[in-house]
């Protein structure tokens, strides 16, 4: 059952969680995530490096009205890796 | 990668599965608009469709045909206030289709509502007068129905375990 689509790093629980949620936005911010997703800082910080060292998000941090919020949102590598780990999973239930 | 997948059971995969299934139902809730805004659209879109129907009996400056654009311009202000809603809440949705299957849904879906836009205008023209009632009443349910049911339609068809 040989298949170059499953993606280990997104695998992981909370980084499935993450993606998934990501997938059907444009962009998030830090803290609707957290809230969301029910994670603390420090848990959803960790995971949302990895998935930005593997290239699969953007964390972009812009001024709105005085305050600075970090947007995230899946790059097109991370939404191209997503879909396919989630079609290789689907595939080995198949 | 091969051996990891071996070693996952069915189970896991389920389990992955479910999870995803879960953050896709808690997208729509998060982005799931506020009821009374969704309504006063639906009933702004509804209005311009039963005004744009006999816009083309009573003319163009008739009151009909004022209702058709002050209808539109509600449902477009009321759009934009509900994502403008979302944006301070800390999420933006996508506006534009990724893939071939958006594409085509979001042309789909575009063009039944226009359908029922110019079918109420061209039927009741041909002479079938309540045209414009139901045409209008379908319009309005159906904005209703998208936005409170499915907030993220197209958008969230090709990322979740129902994709391709």
């Amino acid at each position: 059952m040989a298949g170059s689509r499953f993606n280990a790093t997104i695998h992981a629980p909370n980084r499935l969680q993450i993606c998934a949620f990501l997938a059907p936005l444009k962009e998030v911010e830090f803290k609707a995530l957290k809230a969301h997703l029910a994670l603390s800082d420090s848990a959803l910080s960790k995971h949302l490096k990895t998935l930005e060292d593997s290239g699969y998000i953007f964390l972009d941090k812009r001024n709105t009205e005085g305050r600075s919020r970090t947007w995230i949102g899946l790059t097109s590598q991370g939404r191209t890796a997503y879909v396919e780990h989630v079609a290789e999973l689907k595939s080995l239930i198949a | 990668m091969t051996q990891q997948q071996s070693n996952l059971s069915k189970q896991e995969v389920e389990a992955s599965l479910r999870t995803i299934d879960a953050s896709q139902k808690e997208v729509n809730r998060a982005i799931k608009p506020d009821r009374k805004l969704t309504l006063a659209a639906s009933i702004g879109y509804g209005a311009s469709v039963f005004g744009f129907g006999f816009a083309g009996k009573f003319g163009i400056t008739s009151p009909s045909a004022l209702l058709a654009l002050v209808g539109f311009c509600v449902f477009i202000c009321l759009t934009g206030i509900i994502w403008n809603r979302q944006k301070q809440k800390g999420i933006k949705q996508r506006q534009l289709p990724r893939t071939l299957k958006e594409t085509g849904l979001m042309i789909l879906f575009s063009s039944s509502f226009g359908a029922l836009y110019l079918g109420g205008f061209f039927l009741n023209e041909a002479g079938w007068g309540l045209a414009p009632y139901f045409c209008s009443i379908a319009a309005a349910v159906g904005i209703f129905v998208w936005m409170d049911r499915y907030p993220n339609f197209p958008f969230g068809t090709s990322t979740g375990t129902d994709e391709q």
